[in-house]
C-alpha cells in the first residue's frame, strides 16, 4: 500500500535527471552572480595595482556584453553606437567651445554703456520735438510759416517834435 | 512518512545571503514535489520544465520578497502556480481550467495518508487525478505532496480558506467514489 505521494513520486520520478540538469544550470547562475558580486566587494576602490584593469574596462566600454534580453542588447548597441562617434562628438563639442569663446571677445562691452552712447542729447530731443510739431501742423492743415514777428510800435517822437493839432491848419 | 516543509531545516537565510550550495539544497528538496504539481496541472513534460525552472530562476531573483523563512515551501509553491496561470492565459483557456465549484464542504478527514493505494490501483489513481477539474486537481495535489495546511494551500491558488476546503472535499470524494467503482 503506497500514500498518493509515493504514487505521485514514482510516476514522475522519471523526470529527475532532467530536473537535476535544471537544478545545476540555476545554482551554477547563481554560484557566478555570487562570484562578481564578491570580486566587485574585494576590490580596493583606488590603487596603482588597479589603473591596467580601470583602463581595460574603458576600452571595454565599446564592445557588446555578453547580455541576453532585448533591452541590454539594445542598451550595449546604443553605447557601441555611441563609442564609434567618440572623436566626432569631442570635435564639436571643441567647436562650440571655440565659437562660445570668440562671441565673448567680440562683445566686450556691457549692455549698458551701449544703452548710455546711444541716447540723444537734450539739444537733439528739442530739435526732433521742433520737428514734430511742425509735421503736425502741416497734417492739420495750419500754416506752416512761422508766425509773424509782431508789429513793432512807433516809438514816440519828442514832444517838442510834435506838430500842433489841427485847429492850426483848420 | 510525510516530510512536512515547515518543520524542516532549510538553509533559507543562507539561501538569501546567496550561498550556492544552500539554493542547491533547496532546489534538490523541491524540485520532484514542484515538478509533480505543475505537471498535475499542465499535463505537458516540457512545458512543466520549463515552468520549474523559471520557478528556480524567480526564486533567485526575488528571494528578498520572501518574509518567512519557514514558508519558502510555499512560497516557491505560489510562484510555479503563477506560472501555470500566466500559461493558461497565453493559450487562451484559464476560464476554463480555473473553473469555481460552488458547494458546501462536508466533514472530512484531511490526513493525506489516509488514502492508501494498493499497487494495482497507482494507475487507475493516476488516471482518476487526471479527469478531476484543474481546480481541485490543484488542491489535492498540494495536500498530497507537500501536506500543506489549507490556509497555505489558499494562499498558493490565490483563493480564500471556504474554497480551499471545498475544493478538497469534493475532490477526495470524488477520487474514494472512483477508486470504489474501479475496485468494484
Amino acid at each position: 500500500m503506497k500514500t498518493p505521494r509515493e504514487v505521485l513520486f514514482g510516476q514522475h520520478h522519471a523526470a529527475e535527471p532532467k530536473l537535476d540538469t535544471i537544478r545545476e544550470k540555476v545554482v551554477a547562475g547563481v554560484t557566478q552572480t555570487s562570484k562578481s558580486a564578491v570580486s566587485r566587494v574585494s576590490q580596493p576602490a583606488r590603487s596603482w595595482a588597479s589603473l591596467p584593469t580601470w583602463k581595460s574596462a574603458i576600452r571595454q566600454v565599446g564592445k557588446p556584453a555578453l547580455r541576453s534580453g532585448g533591452t541590454s542588447a539594445l542598451h550595449s548597441g546604443w553605447r557601441q553606437f555611441l563609442w564609434s562617434l567618440r572623436w566626432h562628438l569631442a570635435g564639436l563639442s571643441a567647436a562650440w567651445l571655440v565659437v562660445m569663446a570668440l562671441s565673448i571677445d567680440a562683445n566686450p562691452a556691457p549692455a549698458h554703456r551701449v544703452v548710455q552712447r546711444d541716447a540723444p542729447s537734450p539739444r537733439q530731443l528739442l530739435a526732433a520735438l521742433r520737428e514734430n510739431q511742425r509735421q503736425l501742423r502741416e497734417l492739420i492743415g495750419a500754416p506752416t510759416a512761422e508766425p509773424a514777428p509782431e508789429p513793432q510800435k512807433p516809438m514816440p517822437s519828442p514832444r517838442s517834435q510834435a506838430q500842433p493839432f489841427s485847429r492850426a491848419t483848420a | 512518512m510525510l516530510v512536512v516543509a515547515e518543520t524542516e531545516q532549510l538553509p533559507v537565510a543562507q539561501a538569501r545571503a546567496g550561498e550556492p550550495t544552500a539554493w542547491d539544497t533547496l532546489f534538490r528538496r523541491y524540485q520532484l514535489p514542484l515538478y509533480v504539481y505543475v505537471f498535475e496541472l499542465v499535463r505537458d513534460e516540457q512545458a512543466s520544465l520549463d515552468i520549474v525552472q523559471g520557478t528556480f530562476i524567480n526564486a533567485v531573483r526575488h528571494v528578498g520578497s520572501l518574509r518567512d523563512d519557514g514558508k519558502f515551501g510555499s512560497w516557491l509553491f505560489g510562484i510555479a502556480h503563477q506560472k501555470c496561470i500566466q500559461r493558461w492565459r497565453k493559450q487562451g483557456r484559464e476560464a476554463a481550467a480555473l473553473d469555481e465549484l460552488a458547494a458546501a464542504p462536508g466533514e472530512f478527514k484531511d490526513d493525506p495518508a489516509e488514502l492508501l493505494i494498493r499497487e494495482e490501483q497507482e494507475a487507475a489513481f493516476m488516471k482518476l487525478l487526471s479527469r478531476l477539474p484543474v481546480a481541485q486537481r490543484s488542491v489535492l495535489v498540494l495536500h498530497f505532496v507537500e501536506d500543506f495546511p489549507l490556509e497555505e494551500i489558499a494562499r498558493i491558488t490565490g483563493t480564500v480558506l471556504g474554497t480551499v476546503k471545498s475544493r478538497l472535499h469534493y475532490a477526495k470524494q470524488a477520487l474514494k467514489k472512483l477508486l470504489e467503482e474501479e475496485m468494484e
